[in-house]
């Protein structure tokens, strides 16, 4: 009798196991797809940059600082790999278009052309999509940090080697400062 | 997250075979009611009343009763989910997006972000050419999902007010709402239609009974069968959609993290007409607002309004009079804005004046014979001519000799239509957000039949006092003689810049006495110069916008 007990005992702690590591896989998973979906986006802003700046080049020729600025921006973004390098290339791409785009403000005809204000609306649109992106990829990683830290599955986390993973962060140190008011 | 797909798949198989069964329970019960009045009214009719006694229905005939209504309700359940999509949006008066307006272009991105906040939805957009404010979702669970917008709604929201809607449609497609309601919808949804006929009829004062004698049986057992499945649908409806309303809401704001914005949506809906009552009888459940009731009540299928933008409010940290006062602020008077630009440009224009002597920068220039002219690069249309020995001024496209020079150099140009007028090649532009194509000369404007209509409903443009002056004096000159204006028509006379056959030449609607040239092959409007800003200014003006649309 003792033994069948032991046999169920086992059996139960078996299936345990089994489902706990599955539901680490299946999160894990999530979130690397939902990684993958940050790349996309990514990669869709990278592509509409130079159709930007060639129509800006044609009513911008004192700007050639700013333009090529954001080119070098985009090329430093396309090359970063890892999480971290990838963050602050970003950052400096997004601080580099918005420079772009209050000197665009400066150009009453740029900013009636239609090109432009299709690539605007595009690039508004690609924006968005990243941050909704990198929210559903921070919420895909609160889930799962959260799963492998709870008691039971952090007995199974640890025992597999499954560790925390970053949140993907945009804000710089800067802009995360609060403002200082003087008057 | 509540909206996994796994979840999803799950609930909507699970979902539509519950549906599935209770049609099939429907069917059952309806039958078994009418084997046993049969099968007693062929009992009392052989016995003639002597020594009758009521029949049971015995074990087989169980059997056949089911097999009946399994093959009845499988029947019904596939003709109803057979292309359903099509068919619900063609009800609902739904069209593709037009990739070569601005305004859609915005909404498929809207949609699009939004589906990646959802984690990789897959949605398609349309949109309903009318002047109500309301959304709808689509989805037969097959990976057919879409969401539909009135323009009204397009024209009255901004981008993070109209993705807070999208987000709450989208939710109802994520958590498989959509699909409950499109299948039940299309199961039961087709017996509110003969519910309201057969309501008309009651207060119209004739039963079935007295109208078809001999056929008050069957008619009896088909108004039993239709106000159980009607009933069904309201409870079904009932039952399940209040507090879905509630969840999609919370998931909107989850997906978009943007309380406000969704209340705003809200509230401007609430000051709007959400559609029309007849025509979406029974498809309630698939829209943003009601809009079969103007208040929702407890009994309707959505929650009121008033109680959604509390919860909402109560998450933004504000209130209604706080929520009123930043509406007021961000929608200021576009028109009375534009007006001064719109007048002085005009000003400008009248001094424009060009001329066979070609009257160039303010002094004439040539004779010039044809082919010399035809060698000018700055002479065009526009410009001001004097024919040799003739002392008209006029400008150029009014010449018919030059008129063909026009002709040709359009068509070198590869332009894709010329004016009707003057030959000239049309340049396409934007106005209101829509694509329509401009004569560069004499200003008229052609455009889709479908685009004029959206562009009577957006509200950017401005217009001058002259303009609604006249508007004025058409709209009261024609409620006194509208025969005799329309006898006026001349038909066939302008050539369609697309086809080249003879355009109709008529009124645009009784609401809208305006003459214009109607191309019927094409679908295409031509409107000469000023007669947009008259057609707009008409229904601006006009209460009833939809019939003015139809």
């Amino acid at each position: 009798m003792g033994w069948l007990i032991f046999l169920a005992l086992v059996i139960m702690l078996a299936a345990w196991g089994i489902g706990t590591y599955n539901a680490i896989i299946w999160k894990k998973n999530s979130t690397d797809n939902a990684w993958a979906q940050i790349d996309v986006q990514l990669k869709r802003r990278h592509d509409v940059i130079p159709n930007l700046v060639e129509t800006a080049k044609g009513y911008m020729g004192h700007e050639r600082e700013t333009l090529e600025k954001v080119i070098q921006a985009r090329t430093q973004a396309t090359q970063a790999t890892a999480v971290k390098e990838k963050e602050s290339a970003e950052n400096f791409l997004t601080s580099t278009l918005r420079s772009l785009f209050a000197v665009v403000e400066q150009y009453p005809d740029l900013k009636a052309n239609q090109n432009m204000l299709r690539l605007q609306e595009e690039l508004t649109s690609t924006e968005n999509r990243i941050a909704f992106a990198r929210q559903y990829y921070n919420d895909e990683v609160m889930r799962f940090n959260t799963y492998i830290e709870q008691v039971p599955a952090v007995f199974l986390a640890q025992m597999f080697g499954f560790g925390k993973k970053d949140l993907f962060q945009v804000e710089s140190l800067e802009e995360k400062k609060a403002p200082q008011v003087k008057f | 997250m509540p909206y996994s797909f796994v979840a999803i798949e799950k609930e909507k198989t699970h979902t539509i075979a519950v549906l599935l069964v209770i049609l099939v329970v429907m069917y059952f019960f309806t039958c078994w009611g009418a084997w046993l009045i049969v099968k007693n009214a062929a009992v009392l009719q052989a016995t003639r009343g002597e020594g009758f006694r009521f029949l049971g229905i015995s074990l087989p005939e169980v059997v056949v009763v089911f097999l009946i209504a399994m093959i009845a309700g499988v029947v019904h359940y596939a003709y109803s989910t057979s292309r359903l999509i099509p068919r619900l949006l063609a009800l609902l008066k739904a069209e593709p997006l037009d990739t070569h307006s601005r305004t859609h272009q915005q909404l498929q991105n809207i949609i699009d972000e939004v589906c990646v906040a959802a984690g990789g939805l897959c949605i398609q957009g349309c949109v309903v050419r009318s002047a109500a404010c309301n959304a709808f979702s689509l989805s037969d669970g097959k990976e057919n999902s879409y969401i539909g917008v009135t323009e009204g709604l397009l024209l009255r929201l901004n981008r993070a007010q109209l993705e807070s809607v999208i987000g709450h449609e989208a939710a109802h497609i994520a958590m498989g709402d959509t699909v409950i309601y499109t299948v039940s919808t299309s199961l039961f949804g087709m017996y509110e239609g003969a519910m309201s006929g057969l309501r008309e009829s009651c207060s119209g004062g004739r039963s079935l009974r007295g109208r078809g004698g001999g056929f008050w049986f069957p008619g009896g057992l088909a108004l039993g069968f239709i106000m159980c499945m009607h009933g069904l649908n309201r409870f079904i409806m009932a039952s399940v959609a209040q507090e879905k309303e509630f969840r999609a809401d919370a998931v909107a704001v989850k997906l978009t993290r943007n309380p406000l914005a969704l209340a705003e949506s809200l509230y401007i809906v609430s000051q709007f007409w959400h559609g029309q009552k007849e025509s979406q009888r029974g498809l309630e459940s698939l829209f943003f607002a009601d809009p079969a009731v103007e208040e929702e009540t407890v009994f309707s299928s959505h929650p009121p309004l008033s109680e959604r933008l509390g919860i909402l409010l109560a998450m933004a940290h504000a209130d209604e009079p706080a929520l009123e006062a930043a509406l007021a602020r961000v929608r200021p008077r576009i028109r009375q804005a534009k007006r001064h630009a719109r007048a002085s440009r005009r000003v400008r224009r009248k001094t424009d004046g060009q001329a066979w002597s070609v009257l160039e920068e303010g002094r004439w220039k040539g004779p010039f014979v044809l082919s010399e002219l035809q060698g000018l690069k700055w002479f065009t249309a526009s410009h001001k001519v004097r024919r040799e020995g003739a002392p008209a001024v006029k400008p150029a496209y009014e010449d018919h000799v030059l008129r063909s020079l026009f002709a040709s150099a359009a068509n070198e140009k590869e332009a894709s239509f010329s004016c009707p007028h003057c030959y000239q090649g049309l340049s396409p532009r934007y106005y209101e957000g829509e694509q329509i194509h401009v004569c560069p000369s004499c200003k008229g404007v052609l455009c889709g039949r479908s685009r004029l209509d959206t562009i009577l409903i957006r509200e950017e443009a401005s217009f001058s006092p002259e303009t609604v002056e006249l508007a004025h004096h058409i709209k009261d000159e024609c409620e006194q003689r509208f025969k005799e204006i329309r006898a006026l028509k001349t038909p066939f006379i302008l050539p369609c810049p697309q086809c080249g056959k003879k355009m109709r030449r008529k009124l645009l609607s009784r609401a809208a006495p305006v003459e214009v040239d109607l191309c019927i092959w094409c679908d295409l409007v031509w409107l000469d110069r000023g007669e947009l800003e008259l057609v707009q200014v008409l229904y601006d003006e006009r209460e009833d916008k939809d019939s003015f649309l139809a």
